[in-house]
């Protein structure tokens, strides 16, 4: 096998390429927040698993405890993230979101 | 963290929240994903180990409170993460230059290896497996989640050479690129917990001409061209896509790289079957690469006798076993593919009974149950939940064969289609054992391509 490598003292130096593959990232600037949550739209999105349906509940009870005036989007608005139909989930997504007229999201749960 | 992008990218603000030993993966998505910062509250602990108290208990305590904080104050970029990446190599840029222990080190330093010593990729090397191929060197493949990175021809090249691959190897490697980067593959769900290995099977007369085994102890490591074609594989997801233990490799457990599956023409021809390529829809003169999960194998299966009846027995017996609850996840999500990996000697067997493999694959449809409380139990030990057939059904996931009956005995099909059964003749022609892999659902498909 021929080779670029050249002799250097008692050993072989190899000189070796990057084994990655250059990256597609994006940045994306992440939303003004708003000043807090009262009269707000707040949607859940989940990937129905690891108990989301429980930490919503428990997390809306107490959301409209704290800000009577808030409304909320349930999950069931916005579908499956996570198997099944997840791409058509994910591509409609954005005009749901929009339909919805959700001003912040909790997304459940990585796990 | 993609609906987090796609929230984001709404102007709307979004929070994600994420299990404890998650973090590390989510935060290196949002990364790739371009949303670095994007906000993450921490669900401390283990969920599904949690009682309803426990629970209730922490999204009081902290969850509820760092969600607030999360969309009231956008996440600052830390002192570290705030400093300018540093740009990152170009193709052909070298990377180094030392001994061949310097650079063995080096690789284990970056993470770009498996634990072994790598082939050094040199430029030579390199150029001399792009020269096997009439592809341009910076051709797409595909982008690889969950680092979001280009898988390109050159880039298997390099990985190839690490691998130890042969030069000659590279048509190939490149088709079993173009597996994984194909989007049924869902290179994104390999960092699941579940651990699975990624699969390649060789059909065609490639196998011979480039000296694949398909005989004894085929799955071993031991022979080059299947040893160094299975781990090259396994680096490739880990330096393009980026799946490396302790960050987005999330396999709780896992095990070691499968070497490459290759199989045994002239065995299949002589049993008057069609090879597994023309199974998957190609001509039997083509060289095809199929690349699939598998997160669990069968023990070894004898099958005695003439009957295919009773050949079928011990394949119905340890499939059941293999698959066991986790089965419900093929439900779940619609897909299920199992190989079953069949020695000559079976084959010959089911063969001078007036079987073929589509009587193999409708025997094992129609015979194969699992009792229906495991499928719905076994969800609330995963996940903390338990999932009623029923449900799914009437979601529209789960055909009616599921929900006959409400009682949580029956019996209900494990297999979802007759024809993703798939079978592959090779090994040991004197003796007469089979093993079944198992596949992760819709996590890993079997996707062919044809080797150019």
């Amino acid at each position: 096998m021929p080779a670029e490598h050249v002799e250097a003292g008692a050993g072989e130096v190899y000189e070796v390429l990057w084994p990655l593959g250059p990256s597609t990232a994006q940045e994306v600037e992440l939303s003004a927040r708003p000043a807090d949550l009262s009269g707000r739209r707040i949607g859940f999105v989940w990937d129905y698993v690891f108990r989301g349906d429980e930490i919503f509940a428990q997390m809306q009870r107490a959301l409209s405890e704290r800000y009577p005036m808030a409304t909320f989007a349930s999950y069931e608005s916005f579908g499956n993230v996570h198997g099944k139909g997840e791409e058509e989930v994910l591509e409609a997504l954005p005009e749901r979101l929009r339909a919805e007229r959700v001003d912040a999201v909790i997304i459940g749960v990585g796990a | 963290m993609r609906v987090s992008r796609i929230a984001e990218g709404e102007g709307i603000p979004a929070v994600a929240i994420v299990s404890t030993g998650f973090l590390g993966q989510a935060r290196l998505m949002a990364k790739a994903l371009g949303v670095e910062h994007a906000a993450i509250v921490e669900y401390p602990g283990v969920i599904p180990m949690d009682t309803p108290e426990i629970l209730a208990g922490k999204v009081s305590s902290s969850i509820l409170p760092d969600v607030l904080t999360a969309l009231a104050v956008a996440a600052a970029p830390t002192t570290e993460s705030a400093v300018a990446p540093t740009a990152e190599p170009g193709p052909t840029s070298v990377v180094m230059r030392g001994s061949l222990d310097d650079v063995i080190e080096h690789f284990h330093e970056q993470q770009w290896t498996d634990g072994l010593p790598i082939v050094p990729p040199t430029p030579s090397r390199v150029d001399a497996f792009l020269d096997m191929v009439d592809r341009d060197a910076d051709e797409v493949l595909g982008v690889l989640a969950p680092e979001m990175r280009r898988a390109t021809v050159r880039s298997a090249a390099v990985n190839g050479v690490m691998a130890g691959c042969r030069p000659e190897y590279m048509p190939l490697l490149v088709a079993a690129v173009e597996a994984i980067a194909d989007p049924a593959f869902r290179i994104q769900d390999a960092g699941s917990t579940p651990g699975w290995e990624p699969l390649v099977v060789l059909s065609g007369p490639m196998v011979e001409r480039l000296g694949f085994y398909s005989k004894g102890g085929l799955m071993r490591v031991g022979r080059r061209p299947n040893a160094s074609v299975g781990r090259f594989m396994r680096l490739y997801m880990r330096n393009v896509a980026g799946f490396r233990p302790g960050g987005t490799d999330k396999g709780s457990i896992g095990y070691t790289f499968n070497v490459a599956m290759a199989e045994d023409d002239a065995a299949t021809a002589a049993l008057g079957w069609q090879p597994f390529r023309a199974d998957q829809g190609f001509s039997a003169a083509d060289d095809v690469v199929t690349v699939q999960s598998v997160v669990a194998i069968s023990p070894p299966v004898y099958s005695g006798g003439a009957d295919p009846v009773g050949l079928c027995e011990p394949l119905l017996h340890y499939f059941a076993g293999t698959a066991g609850a986790w089965a419900f996840t093929g439900v779940w999500y619609g897909h299920y593919h199992p190989l079953i990996l069949m020695s000559p000697a079976v084959a010959g067997a089911f063969a001078a009974a007036g079987w073929g493999k589509p009587e193999i694959r409708r025997h094992l449809f129609d015979n194969l149950r699992i009792e229906a409380r495991w499928l719905e139990h076994y969800p609330y030990h995963v996940a903390g939940q338990d999932v009623p057939l029923a449900d799914l059904v009437a979601r529209g996931v789960a055909d009616p064969r599921y929900a006959e009956s409400d009682d949580p005995q029956r019996l209900v099909p494990l297999l979802l289609r007759e024809e993703w059964t798939n079978i592959v003749v090779a090994g040991d022609p004197g003796r007469n054992q089979s093993r079944i892999y198992i596949n992760n659902h819709e996590q890993g498909p079997p996707i062919s391509k044809r080797v150019r």
